[in-house]
């Protein structure tokens, strides 16, 4: 078929894609005032490493579970081969954890793609229980893979300091770390939306039916989006590694601090939003860091009582988060004048 | 004799007891417009998602241009050249209209730049322009209608399968519709359409193929066709015909 002849002067040109970048990095940016502030404050330094790692985990979880529609509860095990990869590597192998992320990612990647290829057949709840299955029995199997985990005892990474081992005396280079993390999987997040993997992605969630009439391999097109947000978690968990140096199972596979919190963030700061899951780890990471010191004595698991009661709030008022309602109120202003 | 540009042959599809469509058999040329009429229930759709892929017959063949497709995935199917829009309009939410348009235009342009100026020449084509950039979700009617044609456009596709575009339009609208049809028919495009109202069947189609019960019960020039006292009993009962 010939192309239809243009009626009229084509309107306006593609929006740039250097500005996209520029502006997500503008607000990341942002982000970064706290840590220039309180880079002294070992507590809060501390704070903060934690909410830019979760920031970037739960923009990784957001490319398969937001963008992607697949409700993934069992991210934390491609956190965990991510960060058992690295320490084997380091402790074995000598190799510097800065080279040893990538086959961190990679490894992630390929326990992906195993676990989706079965999974991917189940739809909405089924696929978040069926994940959230697989996550706990690989956390029943690392207790007993001894020599790969230590075993419930866990695997201690030597304090040695240096940036070959990105392992830091000054705290706030941790946080920085993680930071300049979040930054990398925001931008690749940027990149993806203008994709065609990222088009394809959104259509899938939207309508199955509809994506294969438009050409659409959905099947492949998960795949893709799962092995992506797998290789960056992979790739956290690693981060994650260097930063604690005692990786036990349950620190790595509980769900509630590691599968669950990653959707979770996502949630309230916006699901398949971009800026969405940072929101929401500024929001969320430190609060909980709060409450947990607050109610952590007088109540234990208090903490989570109020997190469940926000979610809670958040589903039943903010459906697509913060930076969703935040953007809706803002077209809709828009619109009226 | 060259070979159609789309043949169906015997085309049947069983859900448990019920036959859906009973083994349809009818072709196609190349830049016609067939329509597919029939009462309500009697397997249009279903055919339709035969063709396209959404189902797969029980058995029979299916043949586009010189090729069987009836084992195809749909997304096989929309590579080999046919685009399709569903009865209930399916909007892909949380995006743009403009991004909706790309989904489609991404299958033959992979860069971002080119599937974006396509889907900016399909929308003014479809009338779509200036409704580019808000969300899917929020337009009328008539506008997800057109924005399931313009994401099938998108495909380049040279077959074109409409299941009832028109149900549910005002007059003026139903007229942009045929327009707009006649307009891409003009330059090649072929067209399989599912139409409820006879009389705008009448003004763009030569051909129609009726379907009662599954099977089809006539076919031919459309005045014939509908004059047909098989057809008039379909549709109205014994006592009319």
């Amino acid at each position: 078929m010939k192309p239809p002849t243009l009626p009229y002067a084509l309107e306006a040109p593609p929006p740039a894609f250097a500005r996209a970048l520029a502006a997500h990095a503008g607000l990341l940016l942002l982000s970064a005032v706290p840590l220039a502030l309180l880079w002294s404050n070992p507590y809060w330094v501390n704070v903060l490493a934690y909410t830019y790692l979760f920031a970037a985990l739960a923009a990784a979880w957001n490319i398969i579970g937001g963008f992607g529609g697949q409700f993934s509860l069992g991210h934390g095990v491609f956190f965990a081969f991510g960060a058992y990869a690295v320490a084997r590597l380091h402790l074995d192998l000598g190799v510097t954890p800065l080279l040893a992320l990538i086959p961190a990612g990679a490894l992630a990647a390929i326990v992906a793609l195993m676990i989706s290829w079965p999974t991917f057949r189940l739809r909405g709840p089924f696929f978040a229980i069926a994940t959230m299955a697989i996550n706990e029995a690989c956390f029943a199997l690392a207790n007993y893979a001894d020599s790969l985990t230590g075993g419930p005892r866990g695997i201690l990474i030597p304090f040695r300091a240096g940036i070959a081992n990105l392992i830091f005396i000054e705290r706030w280079k941790y946080a920085l770390l993680m930071f300049c993390f979040m930054v990398i999987v925001v931008l690749i997040v940027v990149a993806l939306r203008r994709s065609r993997l990222g088009h394809y992605l959104l259509a899938v969630r939207a309508d199955e039916d509809a994506a294969r009439a438009a050409g659409i391999n959905t099947l492949a097109v998960k795949l893709k989006g799962m092995a992506l947000s797998a290789a960056l978690t992979g790739v956290g968990g690693g981060l994650f590694a260097m930063y604690v140096r005692v990786l036990d199972p349950p620190t790595l596979f509980a769900l509630p601090d590691i599968g669950v919190k990653f959707a979770l963030i996502s949630l309230i700061g916006g699901i398949g939003t971009i800026m969405g899951p940072v929101v929401g780890a500024l929001l969320i990471v430190p609060l909980e860091s709060y409450l947990r010191g607050t109610l952590g004595g007088a109540i234990p698991g208090g903490h989570l009582i109020v997190l469940g009661v926000i979610l809670v709030a958040a589903s039943l008022f903010l459906k697509r988060g913060i930076v969703g309602g935040a953007s809706s109120a803002w077209n809709w202003a828009r619109r009226r004048t | 004799m060259t070979a159609p540009f789309l043949a169906i042959d015997n085309a049947t599809r069983r859900f448990a007891g019920l036959v859906a469509v009973d083994s349809v058999s009818f072709t196609m040329e190349e830049g016609e417009i067939l329509s597919l009429i029939g009462p309500n229930g009697a397997g249009k759709t279903t055919l339709f998602n035969l063709i396209t892929g959404q189902l797969k017959p029980t058995s029979g063949a299916i043949v586009f241009r010189g090729e069987r497709i009836e084992h195809l995935a749909p997304h096989r199917r929309a590579q080999c050249g046919m685009g399709r829009t569903f009865q209930i309009a399916k909007p892909l939410v949380a995006m743009t209209t403009r991004e909706n348009v790309m989904v489609g235009a991404f299958l033959r342009h992979r860069r971002y730049a080119d599937a974006y100026e396509r889907a900016s020449l399909v929308l003014a084509e479809v009338g779509l322009d200036r409704r580019a950039e808000i969300p899917a979700g929020e337009l009328t009617l008539s506008e997800r209608r057109r924005l399931e044609v313009a994401r099938a456009l998108a495909l380049e596709p040279s077959l074109i399968l409409l299941d009832e575009v028109m149900a549910g339009l005002n007059a003026t609208e139903v007229v942009q519709v045929i327009d707009l049809i006649h307009r891409l028919n003009a330059r090649g495009m072929t067209f399989l359409v599912i139409e409820h109202n006879l009389k705008v069947v009448r003004t763009f189609s030569r051909r129609v193929i009726v379907l009662d019960h599954g099977a089809k019960i006539a076919e031919g020039n459309a005045q014939d066709v509908l004059s047909d006292p098989k057809v008039v009993t379909a549709y109205l009962g014994k006592r009319h015909a």
